[in-house]
């Protein structure tokens, strides 16, 4: 399963916002990869989601593999979406 | 005999102590190949000294007693993720087995080509969690030799040295009274650790190179936080050199702190009101203890660049509240970002002379919703304490930059109706500002003239560069005519103050009194001695020194009149002049 989905955080996938995204993947037994500039990287795998470097207004392609693809999606869409907490 | 070395004093005081060697130079990891049969063992060592590592900062976390803030929870759930991360388990794992290298050389490579890959991403969040993958990895490496933490147990009068000490580190050692001085190798005195050092008056050298690799574990040494040097292996005589010089310390100190109760004023009557620059908040203690009359200037860079991100309306609000809220000072005053595009990457703005590019009010104009944040933060402050908050606008260089701030200022009241509780001032640091200073100050409340930068402008020189430390000078005929063009300019209608490093500048003293400045602020070291070297000139005097000055045509003629002048005047602070502080 495969879904886009825009970073709208300012500060984009920097490390408090990617740490708190890992958080969220490792709760899934999906396999998750996040496709984006080019680069495939391991969702649950903070050094894999640094490696992107994906900023504010970047589109990411979420890839869920697996029997709870459909909420593991939903849910990194949510934290994503929610800006990961941050206020603005 | 002794051994000393010298190296930047970033924070005052003498102690000593014995040395606590807190980690090695990151360099130290040995490579050693191993056999096929010891695959097995080498993995099992890097699993379980990562196990370790994990448990120890989980048990950091925990462990309040550092009083960790939020921000410091954030730092260290980064730390776990990195130290949980499959990919780079699976990574070492693969290089133990492939080259069959040992564990330390195969973790300390992985890292290395990590954060060579980091290094090229353009985000300055980013580049501050590259000391991160030092640290974690010094940790896993540190476990992997079997050696712990009690290998360092600190004890009473203890010395930190350290390669480089990391701000959380600083907090985490230093805050239970046992840390008596600070070496490190690396830093310098506008580093993170060099402004906790000071907010927690501890001693503290730094730049002293290797420094972690010459002091050995409870070898007893001198930390002269004035001169900057570091002592050991002193024989009998020279302990009791050495004590008699932390007698004269003390002196100093307690002459700094009688000093410290007089008013800013000249001995003809003159009010000019001495002030604490500072750069955190919980400089104020020390603000407070040198006898500050006020906050002149909190810089809130550090605020905004001590995270990984930048803080919430909520926590600036926490933090400018403790500006007014120690019953201290009736009034404080918050310079607003001043920051620029060599310290936020992810702008996306190459910027290849960040000294003239998008910083101070222009990066605020250009980010009118970080600017509001910072001003609803302040503006909370002036409702909650009722207490008046001056505003200071950094690298102003037109009427439109004032007037388009003044407008979102304006905007952003209307939410608190507080302007009974605020001011606006500019700093005046570019050559344009200067020359404008007359209409610029119609449009505000105050005026604040920034030395560092406005002497980096009109000389056109670095102050960092070593190659111009003869033209960098105070005594300038062409600094000392803006500075008196300013004041003419904004005449005697508006308050009017010097904040920057001249400031502190004894020899400059006069010249700021004589031509009628209504403040000055410092850091809050030299206050006392301001204070004091204040109460011994009169007005009339420091004014016809300006205009002896105004007719000489060098700057070593300035200068040379200055310290003769102030030779011949002040008495009481002269003993305490030798020191550089």
């Amino acid at each position: 399963m495969i879904e886009k989905c825009k970073i709208i955080n300012k500060l984009g996938l920097h490390a408090r916002a990617s740490s708190k995204l890992v958080q969220v993947t490792n709760k899934f037994e999906s396999e998750i990869f996040i496709n984006c500039n080019g680069i495939r990287a391991n969702a649950k795998s903070i050094l894999g989601i640094l490696s992107l470097a994906a900023s504010c207004g970047t589109t990411i392609e979420v890839e869920a593999i697996g029997s709870d693809c459909k909420e593991a999606i939903n849910s990194i869409k949510k934290v994503i979406e929610d800006k990961f907490g941050e206020k603005e | 005999m002794s051994i000393e070395k010298k190296g930047i004093a970033v924070s005052h005081g003498f102690c000593y102590g014995s040395i606590v060697l807190l980690n090695k130079a990151r360099t130290i990891v040995e490579k050693r190949k191993i056999k096929k049969n010891e695959i097995f063992n080498e993995i099992n060592r890097l699993q379980v000294a990562v196990e370790k590592s994990i448990d120890e900062v989980s048990d950091l976390k925990i462990n309040s007693d550092y009083g960790l803030k939020s921000e410091h929870i954030d730092i260290l759930d980064f730390n776990i993720l990195i130290l949980e991360d499959e990919i780079l388990a699976s990574e070492v794992i693969q290089k133990i087995k492939n080259d069959l290298i040992n564990a330390e050389w195969a973790l300390n490579d992985v890292l290395t080509n990590k954060s060579k890959n980091f290094a090229n991403i353009k985000d300055i969040y980013m580049q501050e969690r590259l000391a991160d993958f030092y640290y974690i990895g010094e940790r896993i490496v540190k476990n992997l030799r079997g050696a712990n933490d009690h290998s360092f147990e600190i004890k009473n009068n203890s010395i930190l040295v350290a390669h480089d000490l990391s701000p959380i580190d600083t907090l985490k050692y230093c805050q239970n009274e046992k840390v008596k001085g600070i070496l490190t190798d690396l830093g310098g005195a506008t580093s993170h650790t060099a402004i906790i050092a000071r907010s927690l008056s501890i001693p503290a050298i730094m730049s002293l190179h290797n420094i972690s690799h010459t002091l050995k574990p409870g070898q007893r040494a001198y930390v002269d936080g004035y001169k900057g040097i570091v002592t050991w292996k002193t024989n009998k005589e020279e302990k009791i050199q050495m004590e008699s010089l932390r007698e004269e310390y003390l002196l100093l100190e307690e002459n700094l702190l009688e000093f410290s109760k007089l008013t800013g004023q000249t001995n003809d009557g003159a009010l000019v009101s001495v002030k604490a620059n500072i750069e955190i908040t919980s400089e104020l203690n020390s603000a407070i203890r040198y006898g500050a009359e006020g906050i002149g200037m909190y810089r809130t860079e550090f605020l905004f660049t001590s995270k990984d991100r930048f803080p919430t309306e909520d926590e600036q609000f926490e933090d400018y509240k403790k500006l007014l809220n120690t019953n201290h000072f009736d009034e404080a005053t918050i310079r607003t970002l001043d920051i620029g595009g060599d310290k936020i990457k992810n702008l996306n703005i190459e910027e290849s002379n960040p000294a003239l590019g998008l910083r101070g009010i222009r990066y605020s104009l250009a980010n009118i919703d970080i600017f509001e944040r910072q001003l609803r933060a302040i503006f909370r402050v002036c409702a909650e304490e009722e207490k008046k908050i001056r505003i200071l606008l950094p690298m102003i260089s037109n009427i439109d930059e004032v007037i388009k701030a003044n407008e979102i200022i304006d905007q952003t009241n209307k939410d608190f109706m507080v302007s009974d509780f605020y001011t606006i001032g500019v700093v005046i640091e570019t050559p344009s500002a200067a020359i404008l200073a007359d209409e610029i100050s119609n449009h505000v409340d105050f005026i604040s003239i920034g030395t560092n930068d406005l002497l980096q402008y009109i000389l056109a020189a670095d102050r960092t560069n070593e190659n111009l430390s003869n033209l960098m000078s105070y005594y300038q005929p062409s600094v000392i005519k803006i500075i008196k063009q300013i004041k003419d300019n904004v005449g005697n209608q508006k308050y009017i103050s010097i904040c920057g490093e001249m400031a502190s500048d004894i020899l400059s003293l006069p010249l700021f009194i004589g031509l009628g400045f209504n403040e000055l602020s410092m850091n809050s070291h030299s206050i006392p001695i301001i204070k004091s070297a204040m109460n011994e000139l009169s007005s009339s005097e420091c004014k016809e020194i300006v205009n002896t000055c105004l007719d000489c045509k060098k700057a070593v003629e300035i200068e040379e009149i200055l310290r003769k002048f102030i030779n011949d005047k002040i008495l009481k602070a002269k003993n305490l002049m030798k020191y550089e502080i």
